[in-house]
């Protein structure tokens, strides 16, 4: 028993390991993500209070015309709570893997990547 | 005999037969004319400051005594004066008087049984200073010296014959500058004279006789110039105390000619002037019989005047048959000015006037004049008067005037007849007041010809007319009244029938019908109550065609109109109008619109009230038929309409100015729509329109399978258009049967049939797109009730809810329905923001439906849940979504939010490739019944991105987890993880691709744990909480 004990730990061990390393995210500062953002023909505007808002100038649609939504991000996880005005909610996660003063980048569990750069603070 | 009478008788004798030859030798020896002559020329000279010579003196006694008789011959008074035509005053060939002595001395009687003066000149002269040479008599220098009366030496005067031949007389007055010549004047007096009573018959006759007065100018203009070729005058009657005159007289004037300064009167005519028993006593005439002539043209008086302080006339007079052509040549220049300044170029025709002349005309302070009254009677008249565009000829009239200067002179015209070039008018009638107001009181018949009379009509209206009016009428009012149209003080009645009649106005708009008939009444004895009516016009007219810039024609069939009309000449301003209508057929062509009216009748009045202007209109038509181009065809069998208005000028808005009160009602419409092989049945419509409020009260429509009634009230509008309040409404609408099937073939056919229009050749014409606009401002709200309707091959029930239209937005709000297969609710809402930016959204709930069936109802659906199809049996379904679309309608995906749940329990799988797929690779039993437990799918859609959430199925003894995503553009990533089956191990399976033909193959368990709450991860935590999320949203609209 002895014998197949060390080799029992050290897999226990290695499991632990890969557990914890698993559970290391991440962690974005969520003040750096205020502010517009631009990707091609498509903007997003985070604000502090938690709200942000969207919208694609290739479809005709103007800064003041865009659609809100609210927004959470913690650790990596970003989440937009999109709020139809006809009642129901479009909730999207998105797992961000660069967030600076320039640069934003998320993607989708699809693997469908967006990549802004920050045109207004 | 006795000796002594004897002797007497011898003594007498000798005393005779020496008187006699006493008598015998005085005139033998003494007084003959050689002895006599030079006695008398010289005391002659003794009274006279001229030289005077008598040639010879012959006086006889006793050779026809008692008469006795003087003869001078070659009698010659000269008597030079500067400047005189002559110095022989006079000269006398032979002077011859014979007188009854015995009568002069028996009974102190001057009977003159001959008088003869003949062959005798007189020049009279009188210079500048008034000096005369006839002034000839010594002691007679001043007339005026003796002003005694003398006593009449006679008890009578008797002359039998006096006889003027051939005296000749020039008068030349250089003070006045007159010169008179009278040539070989004959003159044959009787006569006698006794108690102050004169016998006359009087013969004057001369062959020439001249008179002219110049002026005193530098150069001498004529004043007078007259001058006859034969002059005549008789007389025979009596002169009482040289006052009274009776008797009769006869002038005739031969070739007469006068001038009155430079103007000539007569120009070598024939006067003749015969009175016959008249009288003149210096104040008063009498004439019974006057006779004046001028050539052929003689007029005839009889009657009487006296001239006082004021004149009194009463006087018959007649003239014969005056021809105006000639008599126009004869008239002086001076009148025949007059005649054309008065603008009358040419008249003929024969006249006759008749009448008497009666009472005093006073030049003094209040004046007055006598009365006249005159016959007229004019035949074949002719007048060129440049205030007519056209002569009037064939004038026949014969009128009575009473011309009372002073008071009322009335004209009675018993006919006026006369014809223009194309027009015959006949007036009859009186006209009083003549010198002052003309009241008028005509009756006129004419035939118009309406082109002749255009000239009439305001240079500013550009209107033509053709055709005939037959007028009878009468009318009643002055001249001025008349021809200004003053409706409020006329009087009038008539009728005119217009026949082949065509009128244009403005080059544009032509009418035209073969007979119209109008019959008109002023005053108006019509009662609207509404304002005071001053004309009504009956109209009545069979076919009126009506052509309007020749795309617009009205065809009028059996037009009747009953109009009344204010006084709208003098208050133009504010015309007051109501009639009567009735025609039997309007047809109408305006562009592609056609339009039949069957007998359209109503009611239309306007009148100002209050500074507005009030409109009130009652229609009714048994049936109009419409085609509108190939597109639309109409046919309704009754129309009602009662509208009233009160324009008001001040507001800008037409809505506000014309404020309408309007109540609408037409029965049995049928609408035909081309590419809709069904038509719109209207069985009723009643609605009422009254200042700020729109009420429909009534109205149903049938379409093909479908029926609905809308009723309902619109109101605040006046509110909304001067933009100070919302416009708010509510209608409901109900239907028994609606056959959406049908309604969207309708829909689909005419969109089909627009679309067709935009298509040129190949390429495809973009059309300027023009999306629904909802004007701000509205807060409409349509209630909603069906009660059966066919959607697809299902038919649900109760449909009913609500659609708002409110502030810009249009909100179809929990329309909901129950069916066998569902029961359904749905909110939408439309709101543009701008032309290329439109929201729209729904909320859409189908509970306890058949997924058959919700999938035959939304085909759409299938795009959105593909794995749908594979399912069957009851579920709920509930859906949000919302995007903007652009100006054409397309979608703006990046804007496309979505959500939707389907919850569903005891579902058979249907038996499919896929599926049969799956099965294989999850190792499914072959016995496992096909048959899912419970299903709850929640998705979202954002942009173009189809998120289905993890979600369980069970499955007999399986259970798995299904997720994924699928694009707009069909692919797919979706993933099942076998959660719970009879094998040891958990499978997964990833379907990737094409959503048609996806690729599938085995992947690692991704949701072993999601519906073990002990082991879940906090991923897979969240997900299920936005799951709930998404779902709770949803549940959150439904309505009990």
């Amino acid at each position: 028993m002895n014998k197949h004990f060390i080799p029992f730990l050290c897999c226990c061990i290695l499991l632990l390991m890969v557990s914890c390393i698993d559970d290391i995210k991440p962690n974005f500062d969520s003040s750096l993500l205020t502010g517009k953002w631009q990707e091609g023909t498509l903007y997003e505007r985070y604000k502090s209070d938690g709200t942000g808002y969207t919208w694609d100038v290739a479809d005709d649609v103007q800064e003041s015309e865009a659609q809100p939504f609210t927004w959470t991000l913690e650790y990596d996880e970003l989440t937009q709570i999109h709020e139809m005005e006809m009642g129901g909610v479009v909730p999207k996660t998105y797992t961000v893997t660069t967030l600076n003063n320039s640069a934003f980048v998320y993607h989708d569990n699809y693997g469908v990547t967006h990549s802004f750069v920050k045109v207004v603070e | 005999m006795k000796k002594s009478i004897k002797i007497i008788l011898i003594t007498l004798a000798a005393i005779l037969g020496l008187l006699i030859i006493a008598v015998c030798i005085l005139l033998f020896v003494i007084l003959t004319p050689s002895k006599i002559t030079p006695i008398v020329n010289e005391q002659v000279a003794k009274y006279v400051n001229c030289d005077v010579n008598i040639e010879k003196i012959d006086l006889t006694l006793f050779h026809d005594f008692p008469k006795i008789s003087i003869q001078l011959s070659d009698v010659q008074v000269i008597n030079p004066m500067q400047n005189s035509q002559n110095d022989t005053l006079a000269k006398v060939g032979n002077i011859y008087l014979s007188v009854n002595i015995r009568e002069f001395l028996k009974n102190k009687s001057l009977i003159i049984n001959d008088c003869l003066l003949e062959n005798a000149t007189v020049n009279v002269f009188s210079d500048e200073n008034g000096i005369d040479n006839y002034d000839i008599f010594i002691g007679n220098s001043s007339p005026d010296s003796d002003t005694t009366q003398s006593a009449m030496p006679f008890n009578s005067i008797n002359l039998k014959k006096v006889c003027f031949k051939n005296l000749n007389v020039s008068y030349i007055d250089l003070s006045t500058n007159l010169d008179a010549l009278v040539k070989n004047l004959n003159l044959d007096i009787k006569g006698s004279m006794k108690d102050d009573v004169i016998d006359c018959d009087l013969t004057l006759k001369s062959d020439f006789v001249s008179c002219k007065m110049l002026t005193d100018s530098v150069i001498p203009q004529e004043i007078i110039n007259a001058s006859t070729e034969g002059f005549s005058i008789f007389f025979n009657g009596n002169i009482k105390d040289f006052n009274d005159i009776k008797g009769d007289v006869a002038v005739g004037i031969l070739d007469a000619c006068l001038g009155v300064q430079s103007v000539e009167y007569l120009n070598n005519q024939k006067l003749d002037f015969k009175v016959t028993a008249f009288s003149f006593n210096g104040e008063n005439a009498n004439f019974e019989d006057a006779d004046f002539t001028l050539d052929d043209y003689s007029i005839n008086l009889a009657g009487e005047a006296s001239i006082s302080d004021d004149i009194f006339v009463n006087c018959d007079f007649a003239t014969n048959h005056w021809v105006l052509e000639e008599l126009m040549k004869i008239l002086p220049s001076t009148i025949l000015k007059i005649i054309d300044d008065a603008g009358v170029k040419k008249v003929e025709g024969g006249i006759i006037l008749s009448g008497n002349v009666n009472g005093v005309y006073s030049n003094d302070s209040v004046g007055s004049m006598p009365v006249i009254s005159v016959d007229v009677k004019y035949d074949n008249g002719f007048v060129n008067y440049s205030g007519l565009p056209f002569v009037l000829s064939d004038i026949e009239t014969d009128l009575h005037a009473d011309l009372d200067f002073g008071k009322n002179s009335v004209v009675n015209i018993k006919y006026f007849d006369a014809n223009t070039p194309k027009s015959k008018i006949n007036i009859a009638g009186e006209v009083e007041d003549v010198f002052n107001k003309l009241f008028c009181n005509l009756k006129l018949n004419a035939d118009i010809n309406l082109q002749e009379f255009q000239v009439f009509l305001p240079d500013d209206m550009n209107a033509e007319m053709r055709g005939i009016a037959g007028i009878s009428a009468n009318v009643k009012g002055t001249l001025d009244q008349i021809t200004n149209v003053e409706l409020s003080k006329l009087k009038l009645n008539g009728d005119v029938d217009f026949r082949d009649l065509f009128v244009t106005y403005n080059d544009s708009i032509c009418a035209q019908t073969a007979a119209m008939k109008i019959k008109l009444e002023v005053p108006s004895k019509a009662d609207y109550q509404l304002f005071k009516e001053a004309l009504t016009a009956d109209i009545s007219s069979g076919k009126l065609n009506i052509n309007i810039a020749d795309v617009q024609k009205i065809d009028l069939d059996g037009v009747k109109l009953n109009l009344a009309t204010s006084d709208f000449i003098t208050q133009s301003d504010n015309i007051a109008i109501a009639c009567n209508f009735d025609v039997s057929k309007l047809v109408a062509d305006i562009d592609t619109i056609s339009v039949n009216i069957y007998h359209p009748d109503g009611v239309f009045s306007m009148y100002p009230q209050d500074g507005k202007m009030i409109y009130e209109c009652t229609y009714n038509s048994d049936s109009i038929n419409a085609v509108v181009g190939e597109e639309y065809r109409a046919a309704i069998s009754l129309i009602n309409l009662v509208a009233n208005s009160q324009y008001d000028e001040k507001q800008k808005n037409m809505l506000l100015q014309w404020n309408p009160d309007v109540n609408f009602n037409f029965n049995n419409a049928v609408i035909h729509v081309a590419g809709i092989d069904y038509p719109v049945e209207v069985p009723k419509i009643r609605f009422d329109f009254v200042p700020g409020k729109f009420y429909i009260e009534e109205s149903k429509f049938v379409v093909g399978n479908t029926d609905f009634q809308l009723s309902g009230t619109l109101h605040n509008l006046d509110k909304f258009v001067k933009k100070t309040g919302l416009l708010e409404g509510e209608m409901d609408f109900i239907s028994d049967h609606a056959d959406v099937n049908q309604i969207m073939e309708i829909m689909t056919s005419l969109a089909g049939h627009d679309t067709s229009n935009v298509v040129v050749s190949q390429d495809t014409v973009k059309k300027e797109d023009n999306p629904l606009m909802i004007p701000a401002g509205i807060d409409f709200t349509l209630n909603t009730l069906v009660n059966q309707a066919v959607v697809g091959e299902s038919y649900i029930n109760d449909l009913g809810g609500t659609i708002t239209l409110k502030d810009g937005t249009l909100i179809m709000e929990e329309l909901g329905f129950t069916s066998k297969a569902a029961r359904m609710q749905l909110t939408a809402m439309y709101r543009p923001e701008r032309k290329n930016h439109l929201f729209t959204g729904i909320d859409f709930h189908l509970l306890d439906i058949e997924i058959k069936d919700l999938i035959d109802m939304i085909p759409d659906i299938d795009t959105l849940v593909p794995m749908l199809k594979s399912f069957d049996g009851k579920a709920e379904f509930h859906l949000a979504v919302e995007t903007y679309l652009k100006s054409n309608y397309d979608i703006k995906f990046s804007t496309l939010r979505g959500a939707a749940a389907i919850e569903g329990q005891d579902l058979v799988v249907l038996d499919s490739e896929t599926f049969d797929k799956i099965s294989k690779l999850l190792m499914f039993n072959k016995k496992t019944e096909n048959k899912i437990d419970s299903i709850s799918v929640e998705m979202t859609v954002f942009r173009n991105e189809i998120d289905l959430y993890p979600f369980l199925i069970v499955m007999d003894k399986y259970k798995a987890v299904v997720s994924g995503r699928h694009n707009l553009d069909m692919s797919c990533n979706y993933h099942i993880s076998l959660t719970d089956c009879p094998l040891p191990v958990r499978l997964g399976v990833n379907i990737e691709g094409n959503i048609q033909h996806p690729h599938i193959e085995l992947a690692p368990c991704r949701y072993a744990n999601l519906y073990r709450p002990e082991k879940r991860n906090a991923v897979l935590t969240k997900q299920l909480e936005l799951k709930k999320m998404i779902g709770d949203a949803l549940k959150a609209n439904v309505k009990d």
